[in-house]
């Protein structure tokens, strides 16, 4: 080996560890290799370390995220008074945890056999709680940022969101209504709600165990969703999963689903579109309901399956949460929205007169002057139907601020009135809107200023111009129309036959900007 | 041994290689997205397989097996213009890189590059970690430190012979001491 050679394969390594080789000189470096042990040791171990470099790095990335500031909160707070959340992206996950592995070990615990990944000397040998969103039911000792969940004690919440890391690496969101058991450093068990996993390799082997099955992870993303009647379903986003339940068994590769039941056992591996499943899969600062909290809505309703709205307070004094529905299909309770089929994580509408009332917004509408109404949507069925509408009742008569609603054409239209005179101006998408999938809606105006309607993100109609002030005695949001003697007769519109969820209300007028920032947030759709 | 006591061993096995076999399956593809691939094709074989392991053996030179072939087969699926190594060149380095393995546990070889990051000055730490704790690319660490990414990769590949050095240093007394 001359020493010509040597500087020559250093620098050839180097190049190589950083990602800017070039194919002749790998070529070459090929050559420097073959019949070459020592240098082939060299190379190995080059690369090794180089690894073990990356690792380092990335337990020190994830150790100044959790000393970090964050920058998203729960709350509608003052900005001044918010807890702040680094984000945390995938590279830095991919190596997070690697360490625990090294140490790993088999300990027994209480009977069952539970996987042990003996403490590193970066991190804590207990699943942590790293982060929450609008939780409740649960105390808050157990769900804030940095609560240790200790091994068999259970974690149950009606709503919200908690993300926790796990000794081994795997991160997890878990969605609420949902109960769950830490049972080891990489194992959990699920018994309803939904979880989302995300385990870098190091953590392969990590397991939700649910009364329906054994979900055994290979290097992947994946989503579990545990339902109260047993039925377990489980998606692959990323890599693969192993899903075992008494004698039958199925690998999942991406975009793969199963179902299974303690009676059935694992069904066929079955094809998903992602645009199907919903699972909130981050809630950092990039997530779409932290980016709309970020844009500070007035209000923003969530609903989830058999358990009470998920109501992020308002900061607005004078609104209160109240809720009325009429027609039926959905019940009145504690100022709260109940859906009635279990499956429902949003508000849905059968066609019968059905409307859901919710905040008045008087006050602020009166003060700024401008508006957005944003939510996500899906029509079922083709004709005439309404979606949401701010309304004032003057004495007998209904009144109508803004209104977006499908016409008998399929168009989306976004209409303003304003006057006493039932003046308005309107704006129709160009296009008919699809049916049968969830859309992101945005229905932005003010006083004198133009009116914007936007669909997943982009712009479909041509601003127009607001020659008067808005209704500000229109201050109630209805969603879902279809009160006989408001919008349906008004506008001749029938109600909504199909879906409204995340339904964030505004006092001002949203930029293009800002809705292409939540749209873009929202990685798989609707949450 | 119980099927759950199988299974625990295996996981815990296989978490502990991990870094290991991304280490040879790089080295046999130099190709850092390849490898991740085949790693995790690799796991999911080995899972397959898991009858087939006998609990004492060496785990990691069956785990190197299977990663061999899953090579194989990768080099199969792509074209001939995309692979980056001859056929002679990987069964040497699959050869070699079994003994390699032996002589030295990742648990050692970390706790050595803790020592030895921490007997570098600060400031050298800091280009280090541009590069591997905040995971920018050459090109921006380059930019970051206002220096070309020629001089930029010289001086990397120079902290990382220290700290290789000193890491090989530390491997060496510790066998010593043995």
């Amino acid at each position: 080996m001359t020493p010509e050679h040597d500087s020559l394969f250093d620098s050839l390594l180097a190049r190589l560890a950083d990602g800017v080789i070039a194919p002749d000189e790998l070529a070459r470096l090929e050559q420097l290799l073959l019949g070459n042990p020592e240098r082939q040791r060299l190379y190995h171990d080059y690369l090794l370390n180089h690894l073990l470099l990356e690792q380092e790095g990335a337990l020190r990335a994830e150790a100044d995220c959790q000393v970090a500031p964050r920058n998203v909160s729960l709350k509608l707070t003052p900005p001044s008074a918010r807890p702040k959340v680094e984000v945390a992206n995938r590279n830095q996950w991919t190596f997070r945890g690697r360490r625990f592995a090294i140490a790993a070990t088999i300990l027994l615990m209480t009977g069952a056999v539970t996987l042990v990944l003996m403490r590193g000397e970066h991190g804590p040998n207990l699943a942590t709680v790293v982060d929450s969103i609008g939780v409740e039911g649960a105390p808050r000792e157990l769900t804030a940022e940095g609560a240790a969940l200790d091994i068999g004690l259970p974690l149950n919440f009606s709503s919200g969101l908690v993300a926790v890391a796990m000794p081994s690496g795997a991160q997890l969101v878990i969605e609420g209504p949902a109960s769950v058991m830490v049972l080891g450093p990489n194992r959990v068990q699920l018994d309803h709600g939904q979880l989302f996993a995300t385990v870098p390799s190091p953590a392969i082997g990590f397991t939700v165990e649910t009364g329906a099955a054994s979900l055994v992870d290979l290097g992947t993303e994946f989503g579990v969703s545990a339902r109260p009647d047993g039925l377990v379903e489980t998606y692959v986003f990323r890599g693969k999963v192993r899903a075992e339940s008494g004698n039958s068994a199925a690998t999942l590769a991406i975009g793969e689903a199963i179902t299974a039941s303690k009676s059935a056992g694992v069904s066929a591996v079955r094809k998903f579109n992602e645009s199907e499943v919903s699972f909130s899969r981050s809630i950092d600062g990039t997530s779409y309901l932290s980016v709309v909290e970020q844009l500070r809505p007035l209000a923003m309703y969530r609903f989830a399956p058999s358990s009470r709205s998920r109501q992020f307070e308002s900061d607005f004094g004078s609104v209160h949460n109240s809720a009325s529905i009429q027609g039926g299909v959905y019940a009145a309770a504690g100022g709260a929205i109940v859906a009635p089929n279990a499956a429902d994580g949003y508000l849905r509408f059968v066609g019968v007169e059905s409307q859901s009332i919710l905040d008045s917004v008087h006050e602020s509408l009166a003060q700024t002057q401008q508006y957005s109404i944003v939510a996500w949507v899906r029509v079922d069925e083709a004709g005439p139907q309404g979606i949401a509408a701010f309304a004032g009742e003057q004495g007998p008569e209904v009144e109508l601020g803004a209104v977006l609603r499908v016409t008998s054409d399929g168009l989306l239209e976004h209409r303003c009135h304003f006057g006493r005179n039932a003046e308005f101006v309107q704006q129709l998408s160009t296009k008919p809107i699809p049916r049968g999938r969830w859309m992101h809606v945005v229905a932005a105006g003010g006083s004198h200023q133009n009116l914007h309607l936007y669909l997943n993100g982009e712009q479909v109609a041509a601003p127009v111009k607001l020659s008067g002030a808005i209704r500000t005695d229109c201050g109630t949001l209805v969603l879902g129309s279809g009160s006989a003697r408001s919008l349906a007769s008004d506008l001749h519109t029938g109600p909504l036959r199909g879906g409204i969820d995340e339904v964030a209300v505004f006092d001002r007028c949203l930029s293009e900007a800002e809705v292409q920032r939540m749209y873009a947030s929202s990685i798989s759709g609707k949450n | 041994m119980s099927d759950l006591d199988r299974h625990s061993e295996l996981v815990t096995l296989m978490s502990a290689s991990q870094t290991r076999l991304l280490a040879y399956v790089y080295s046999l593809t130099a190709n850092r997205q390849s490898a991740e691939e085949i790693v995790q094709a690799t796991n999911l074989v080995i899972w397959k397989k898991a009858d087939s392991y006998v609990p004492g053996t060496n785990f990691i030179a069956w785990a190197f097996k299977i990663a061999r072939f899953q090579v194989l087969e990768h080099r199969s699926r792509i074209g001939r213009d995309q692979l980056v190594y001859s056929q002679q060149l990987v069964d040497e380095l699959a050869d070699s890189m079994v003994c390699f393995d032996a002589d030295d546990t990742l648990a050692d070889r970390q706790a050595a590059l803790g020592v030895c990051l921490a007997e570098l000055p600060a400031s050298r730490q800091e280009l280090l970690w541009l590069r591997y704790r905040d995971a920018l690319s050459l090109a921006d660490v380059a930019t970051r430190i206002g220096k070309s990414t020629n001089a930029t990769n010289v001086l990397l590949h120079r902290l990382r012979q220290l700290l290789f050095d000193c890491i090989q240093r530390r491997l060496a007394r510790n066998e010593g001491a043995l």
